[in-house]
């Protein structure tokens, strides 16, 4: 399914239908069907745009009302005193389809085929909302509904530190796709017992960039990591 | 020496210089004071409030450095003090509820409980805050209107801010007596997990929480974003009568057994 595609574009896959057409007067209608429902909208554009369909940041739907990415591992992590390692871990994937115009890209439109469930990460006047995902003990092979997320994780600390949730600032998300998989990378250093800073990173792996579509959200001093203050558990 | 020549009565050149830097001095550190305010209360107090605190400093340390100055030029100040003492007390009793309401505003901007865009309420008025300023609060209600409150009022009130990242609802809903209220607790639990919106963690709780005359009580606490909680609250209660109704739980209406005696 991702990919970039001409129009007129009619794509059948995984229960659902994608149809983009132009007609003479240079209208184009986008329509969506199937499982998931339907959607349908209209582009008015003198050039003929493409059409990309790819993965994005998972904080889209069922409305944006985070950027924050919260995943819990299925089994706990024990890290050892000034330890490292990697844990390979899942990502809902929300699928984006946009309307490109050279480097000029518009979201028309935005779904997933995995369950939206959110949860707090802190406490109710202080803490943080999260898109809540649980990672299953074998990640889901579907890369139209689970992305593999390699977390290198560090310990700073002399103790050992117990790892169950981590929490991740989606806006900072970098997402790579493939033919076989979809794929991030972050990196987590544990600083105390219940703190650690958590980031984004360039994804180590080849595959195909996907389109930010939290880019606005970056504002000038925006820190790069997200710091976890309230455990990992 | 020139600077002990008289200019006029007792005072002397060096009097008037003395006051002259003096005052000179004042402003400085007047500028000095409110630029420092300024930049500590920039993102704390609105932009016209941070304005007037700023003029008050100002004109306050100035006026302050003269009164010092006074006894140099030959004024005393006690009979200024006097004069202004009794100005103050007219001034004191008419504008009694002006500075009421002036230093409550200071507490309050100060104290912060509320912000602008927080959901509050003070005795019977529950809104957005839209302002605070230095005088009077002001509250635009869920229905549209716009309430100012004076600050006074606002300060010595009850005031529930119900801001927070995460806001709880509770639900009461009565099943019939004959039917099983583990049942009707799994029902309501997987509508729960299918609402998005609803929080993982925390957790909602569903439990009998007691026996009623014509029905068993299952009360029913969920957590919710703020930003969605009130159209969660909405949505939620008609889908959990409808899944009870699916699953053949009936909500009974009141009932009383009356037994007649032969």
């Amino acid at each position: 399914m991702y990919g970039c595609y001409d129009i007129p574009l009619n794509l059948t896959e995984a229960g659902i239908e994608i149809k983009v057409e132009r007609d003479q007067t240079g209208k184009t209608t986008y329509g969506r069907s199937g499982i998931l429902g339907e959607v349908s909208k209209t582009i008015v554009s003198r050039e003929n745009p493409k059409v990309v369909i790819c993965p994005v940041e998972p904080v889209n739907l069922p409305k944006r009302i985070t950027r924050y990415l919260m995943i819990e591992l299925d089994k706990e992590v024990l890290l050892g005193p000034k330890d490292e390692g990697t844990i390979d871990t899942g990502f809902p994937v929300e699928i984006g389809v946009f309307i490109a115009k050279k480097d000029k890209y518009s979201l028309i439109d935005v779904f997933s085929f995995t369950k939206q469930k959110f949860s707090l990460y802190g406490g109710v006047r202080d803490g943080i909302i999260c898109r809540y995902w649980r990672s299953g003990p074998n990640l889901n092979k579907d890369k139209l509904v689970e992305g593999r997320l390699r977390l290198q994780v560090k310990n700073d600390t002399s103790d050992w530190i117990e790892i169950r949730k981590v929490v991740l600032d989606a806006s900072e998300m970098k997402i790579v796709y493939s033919e076989d998989e979809v794929y991030s990378e972050a990196e987590m250093k544990i600083l105390s017992r219940k703190v650690g800073e958590v980031r984004f990173r360039k994804p180590a792996n080849g595959g195909t960039e996907s389109i930010k579509l939290l880019k606005e959200m970056v504002v000038t001093a925006h820190q790069s990591k997200f710091i976890m203050e309230d455990g990992f558990k | 020496m020139i600077s002990s020549e008289r200019v006029f009565g007792n005072v002397t050149i060096g009097d008037v210089l003395f006051v002259t830097i003096t005052l000179l001095l004042s402003v400085i550190v007047a500028k000095m004071l409110t630029i420092r305010v300024r930049r500590s209360l920039k993102d704390k107090i609105e932009r016209e409030n941070l304005e007037i605190l700023n003029k008050v400093i100002y004109y306050g340390v100035i006026l302050f450095a003269f009164s010092l100055t006074l006894p140099r030029l030959g004024i005393n100040p006690s009979s200024l003090l006097l004069a202004g003492g009794i100005l103050g007390i007219i001034i004191g009793f008419a504008s009694k509820s002006v500075v009421g309401n002036f230093i409550s505003g200071m507490f309050l901007i100060l104290e912060r409980p509320m912000r602008i865009g927080d959901s509050i309420s003070i005795d019977d008025v529950s809104g957005i805050v839209e302002d605070v300023r230095i005088l009077s609060t002001v509250v635009r209600s869920y229905d549209g209107s716009c309430v100012r409150i004076p600050n006074e009022k606002v300060f010595n009130s009850v005031l529930t801010n119900y801001t927070s990242v995460a806001r709880r609802f509770d639900y009461r809903i009565g099943i019939s007596y004959s039917d099983d209220a583990e049942k009707a607790r799994k029902v309501i639990l997987e509508v729960l997990e299918d609402h998005p919106f609803v929080l993982g963690d925390p957790a909602p709780q569903i439990f009998v929480d007691s026996l009623g005359d014509s029905s068993v009580e299952i009360s029913i606490r969920i957590w919710a974003p703020s930003q969605v909680w009130f159209d969660v609250k909405r949505e939620l209660l008609w889908k959990i009568k409808k899944a009870l109704d699916e699953n053949g739980i009936e909500i009974p209406f009141p009932q009383l057994d009356v037994k007649l005696k032969d």
